[in-house]
């Protein structure tokens, strides 16, 4: 991969991490990708390499030693070089010069030695003085920076203060050099016991093979060999681009660290699928146990059967319909939408909730502290009763928008059977009534009362009307019983499916959100080992 | 009087230093206790006791050679690597190792104490460690030793004169007026070098207010140029220190020198007191009103979502309608259909009950589902009253650090599902008590007896969670129609006052259940503090004790 999808890389794992709240890290992200891109707009085949340490370690004398002059000045009097000094080739201070401005570099000076053109050499304010100002300066300026030797002396090399800066500097230790400067200070024993206690410190520290360079600028001994492994660095874009490379991926495994991603392990989610899987049924069930589709079901079985009743009901169930639209009992047994849409008014959202909260902490128990509250949000711990409301309440209206009992042709027929069976029903009632009325006015006899054998026909009429009207009541309610169960059935299924795509994507929207971030990270650092 | 000032303040100390949250303010406040316990307290009782003299610099700044040079013979390794000097070295006449000499350092066995009859007699010389190197342990014991001295010599070099790490300390040594002697070593053996450097050093020193605290009024800085060792005693050229050494031997001759030093040492480091006291006060105040805020914010994120649990339990509407379903089919048959009928109607119920005797009592089921959905309700809303408060704390850095330190936090507590289904059985085994109780004072036992006690005491449970009296007309459904059911069985069977009775004595029983149970979720929080801000009254202490040493007469 080169530098440049690396830093894309990370481009894009700055960009996710700022989609998941946590701002201010993606800003740093953000801030190494473009401080890298800018510093490869810039020469690369030469290097910038600086002189760093506390004050009175000789920074500026060993620059002045290996010019052979004096290029910074050198004072007795504590802290003296208040601004960075560049010392560069005089044939290439035209194209360093964009380099060394983005660096702040004011003060130049030339020279004409081939063996150092391609590293500019920079004299920097100390870190540990009381111009604390020195040190912001420096703080600012390190980053930019190719390559550094941090120069020390006998007196200040196990100071707290250097070693803090090592923390932050141990991933660059390949281009790190160390100088134990003012070796005339010491017998020839001393110096290997210096340098040995100094390396010690060093690896303690977690710079791994530790270059250190024993120096007198005061005498220039060493000074000589210095200079050899400063031109000697093979090559000079390689090194712009190592350091580049090594400032992405402490970055990405920065990042990675805040969201739980090992570096070097292999990619694990934040919560175990098994684990995403359990919580998801679990907040189902809770959710189906609230919504209640047998309930749906029975709602379905009634409305249909009210509405099979309403177009192929007799003369009694009609009046019986009427009757239980008006004391609301149809409202309570037989309306599936209104069930639907009043679905927390029967159950805890806690059922709901619970589980998928549960399962959230445990994937946000994995990251750093800092981190928690942010990935916390991020993972939909925030807001999850009124997430999970707003998920339900649309499955709710969605089945209850689509619940529609069509009516059925052969309700229309019992409908019309049962007008007929009415008819001859209220026919032969007539009938009677009449003749009861009449009281024996009318002479039965002279009517010839029609007779289906011995048996008067208005009897027949009257007895058979009601049985068929049975007959056809039972008709209606058995096909309208088949069609309102399969119809409860579908509806409960298309209920079941709905709430179980809601839940796994409402609860666990927020944690694939964040695995998603975390997988942009992983795949950066992948690409980089 | 001085001593019971410093007595209090010293008990004071103690309490904030082993309360304080997080160790740099518990080292700042054992620091001071230590200044005021091992130091004041002995020198405020004794002036005449032997003078402390410590050697103070950076690592590599020449202690351990100045110190030789002072004592007149090597005691103290010098080397070249870093840090030399781990331990202090402490030179004593052997008539000075009384009990009053660095009691706490010697008590702890931090120091190595070096008796010597050819020492001066009436003045201690301890070389310190550094307080500059990667040795933390050296810092504290150096500024331990700042802080029980009457007399410092202050090392530097040409190459450390400006870090500024040392002066930082010596801060803290001008806030205590601490007496000082100051050696200024490695100087450039050029004399234009040598006198720029010295200049720019008595500049900083009269920058950092420290150019009258010299051990004889105005501070002299006694220069050494680089290379004036004495080799055979590892020391420094006592030809070069001579003022320091001339210093040392008048105070060892005259005890009245000795004792105004020590007076001054001490009224100073009084003086100081309410400077360094108020650090203290100060973190204190902070620390008081930040748990304030953090109880607060946890308070009303427990409350609120208390309430709203109590309002989600009056409207009783968290009951499945399997539940409620489960209950409606059995009240509304067999048994208990022919309770709840008269008269013709009871005739028919029975007879009915005779040929279907209807569902056996799901009470059991019912009863554990029941409380299922209540223990899911309550963990929702404690869960919910956690986050809140989490979220709130996280923003601040005592709350950020309890929710570091335990980030359960963040969520209901693990084990509130057991704990509440515990609770609800033993609330649900009192109703079944008292259900007994009652029955056994009525004629309604036999039917009590017929339908099962379980069966009775599960629709007693019913009853206090779903009632007819909270539910609007909107909310006629499954949960209202299971209500009119279940209170008409209980009253058919206790009468109508007693049920009321009873299911508000449940209701209180389980109020207060719950009340509990938030109680514990919500101390989690407290726990997480720690101490933080209980010690609401120890910023007053400290101020006043400081004060009334301050004002004091330390004669």
């Amino acid at each position: 991969m080169t530098l440049a999808e690396r830093l894309t890389r990370l481009e894009e794992a700055a960009a996710a991490v700022r989609d998941i709240g946590l701002a201010g890290d993606a800003q740093r992200a953000a801030a190494v990708v473009e401080r890298a891109r800018t510093r490869t707009g810039f020469v690369a085949d030469a290097y910038v390499l600086a002189f760093a340490g506390g004050t009175g370690v000789g920074k500026s004398s060993l620059l002045n030693a290996l010019a052979g002059h004096t290029v910074s000045t050198v004072r007795a009097v504590r802290p003296t070089t208040e601004t960075p000094v560049a010392w560069v080739a005089e044939a290439r201070r035209h194209e360093l010069a964009p380099l060394l401005a983005w660096l702040g570099v004011e003060h130049q000076a030339g020279h004409a030695e081939p063996d150092l053109a391609a590293v500019a050499v920079l004299d920097l304010p100390d870190v540990d003085s009381v111009r604390t100002e020195h040190r912001a300066l420096v703080d600012e300026l390190l980053p930019r920076l190719d390559a550094l030797v941090w120069v020390l002396d006998p007196e200040k090399y196990d100071d707290e203060r250097f070693h803090a800066y090592l923390r932050d500097l141990a991933p660059h230790h390949e281009r790190l050099r160390f100088v134990l400067n003012k070796a005339d200070r010491l017998t020839d024993a001393q110096r290997a016991e210096v340098a040995a206690d100094l390396e010690r410190r060093l690896v303690g520290s977690g710079i791994a093979q530790p270059r250190v360079h024993v120096v007198s600028a005061a005498t220039g001994d060493g000074v000589a060999s210095l200079r050899a492994a400063l031109a000697g660095e093979a090559n000079a874009k390689a090194l712009v681009v190592a350091k580049l490379e090594t400032d992405a991926r402490q970055e990405l495994v920065r990042l990675g660290e805040l969201l739980g991603v090992d570096p070097d392990g292999a990619y694990r989610p934040l919560l175990p699928d098994d684990r995403r899987r359990a919580a998801v049924e679990a907040s189902v069930a809770g959710a189906l146990a609230v919504i209640d589709p047998p309930g749906v079901e029975r709602q379905v079985a009634g409305a249909v059967l009210a509405r099979a009743r309403a177009s192929g009901g007799s003369l009694l169930g009609r009046t019986v319909a009427l009757l239980g639209w008006m004391t609301g009992q149809r409202r309570r047994s037989a309306d599936p939408a209104g069930y639907l849409r009043d679905w927390r008014k029967r159950g805890t959202l806690g059922r709901v909730v619970n589980p998928v909260r549960a399962a959230i902490l445990e994937a946000g128990s994995s990251v750093p502290a800092d981190a928690r509250a942010a990935v916390l949000r991020a993972l939909g711990a925030d807001g999850l009763e009124e997430t999970t409301t707003r998920a339900l309440d649309r499955v709710a209206r969605d089945a209850a928008a689509e619940f529609r009992v069509r009516g059925s042709v052969l309700w229309g027929v019992i409908g019309l059977l049962q007008l007929v069976a009415g008819g001859v029903f209220l026919a032969s009632v007539a009938w009677y009534v009449t003749l009861y009325l009449a009281g024996g006015s009318i002479p039965v006899d002279t009517v010839e009362v029609p007779a289906l054998g011995p048996i008067p026909m208005p009897l027949l009429l009257l007895v058979g009307s009601i049985g068929v009207s049975a007959v056809l009541g039972f008709l209606l309610a058995l096909h309208a019983g088949w069609i309102g169960r399969r119809l409860a059935r579908r509806l409960s299924a298309r209920v079941r499916e709905a709430v179980g795509e809601a839940i796994a994507a409402s609860g666990t929207a927020g944690l694939d959100r964040v695995e998603a971030v975390r997988r942009t990270i992983a795949g950066g650092l992948g690409g980089m080992t | 009087m001085l001593t019971d000032a410093l007595r209090d303040l010293a008990l004071a100390l103690e309490r904030r230093a082993t309360t304080a949250p997080g160790p740099i303010r518990a080292a700042r406040a054992e620091r001071l206790h230590r200044h005021v316990a091992e130091y004041l307290l002995p020198r405020a009782r004794n002036a005449s006791a032997p003078l402390v003299a410590v050697i103070l610099g950076s690592t590599g700044s020449g202690k351990s050679s100045l110190f030789n040079a002072l004592a007149g013979r090597r005691l103290s390794p010098s080397g070249v690597l870093r840090p030399t000097t781990r331990r202090p070295v402490v030179l004593a006449h052997p008539d000075d190792t009384g009990p009053d000499l660095l009691p706490g350092l010697v008590a702890r066995g931090s120091v190595d104490l070096v008796e010597h009859p050819g020492a001066r007699r009436g003045v201690v010389l301890v070389d310190a460690p550094d307080f500059d190197s990667i040795e933390v342990a050296n810092r504290a014991l150096a500024v331990e030793l700042l802080e029980a001295a009457d007399l410092a010599v202050v090392v530097t070099t040409a190459t450390r004169y400006a870090d500024q790490v040392p002066w930082t300390v010596l801060a803290r040594a001008r806030q205590r007026g601490l007496p000082l002697l100051a050696v200024l070593n490695r100087l450039p053996p050029e004399a234009d070098d040598a006198d720029a450097v010295l200049t720019d050093y008595r500049h900083l020193l009269e920058r950092g207010d420290l150019d009258q605290s010299g051990a004889f009024g105005k501070l002299e800085v006694v220069p050494v140029t680089e290379g004036m060792l004495d080799a055979e005693r590892d020391a420094l050229d006592p030809a070069a220190v001579a003022p320091i050494l001339a210093a040392l031997d008048r105070l060892m001759a005259d005890e009245v020198a000795r004792r105004e030093l020590a007076r001054r040492s001490l009224a100073s480091a009084v003086a100081g007191l309410p400077d360094a006291i108020e650090e203290v006060a100060r973190e204190l105040d902070e620390e008081v009103r930040a748990a304030r805020d953090l109880a607060e914010a946890a308070d009303r994120a427990y409350t609120e979502r208390r309430a709203a649990l109590g309002e989600e339990l009056v409207r009783g509407t968290f009951l499945r309608a399997e539940v409620l379903r489960q209950w409606q089919d059995f009240v509304g048959a067999g048994q208990v259909a022919r309770i709840l009928s008269q008269g013709i109607g009871r005739i028919a119920a029975t007879l009915r009950s005779l040929v279907r005797p209807g569902p056996p009592a799901p009470a059991a089921e019912v009863r554990e589902a029941a409380f299922a959905d209540l223990v899911a309700l309550s963990l929702q809303h404690a869960d919910a009253a956690a986050r809140r408060t989490a979220t709130t704390w996280a923003e601040d850095r005592y709350g950020a650090q309890s929710l570091a330190a335990d980030p359960a936090l963040w969520g209901a507590s693990a084990g509130l599902g057991s704990r509440l289904e515990i609770d609800l059985q033993a609330w649900a085994a009192r109703i079944g008590d008292e259900i007994r109780a009652m029955g056994e004072r009525r004629k309604g036992w036999a039917q009590v007896a017929s339908i099962g006690v379980n069966a009775v005491g599960t629709s007693a449970l019913l009853a206090v969670f779903v009632h007819t009296g909270g539910l609007t007309g909107a909310e006629v459904g499954i949960t209202a129609a299971t209500a009119v059911v279940n209170q008409k069985l209980l009253e058919a069977i206790f009468g109508e006052a007693n049920v009321r009775a009873f299911v508000a004595d449940a209701r209180a029983a389980l109020g207060a259940l719950l009340d509990a149970a938030f109680a514990d979720e919500r101390a989690r929080y407290a726990v997480g503090l720690g101490g933080l801000g209980e010690a609401e009254d120890l910023a007053t202490i400290l101020r006043d004790a400081g004060r009334r040493a301050a004002e004091a007469d330390p004669a």
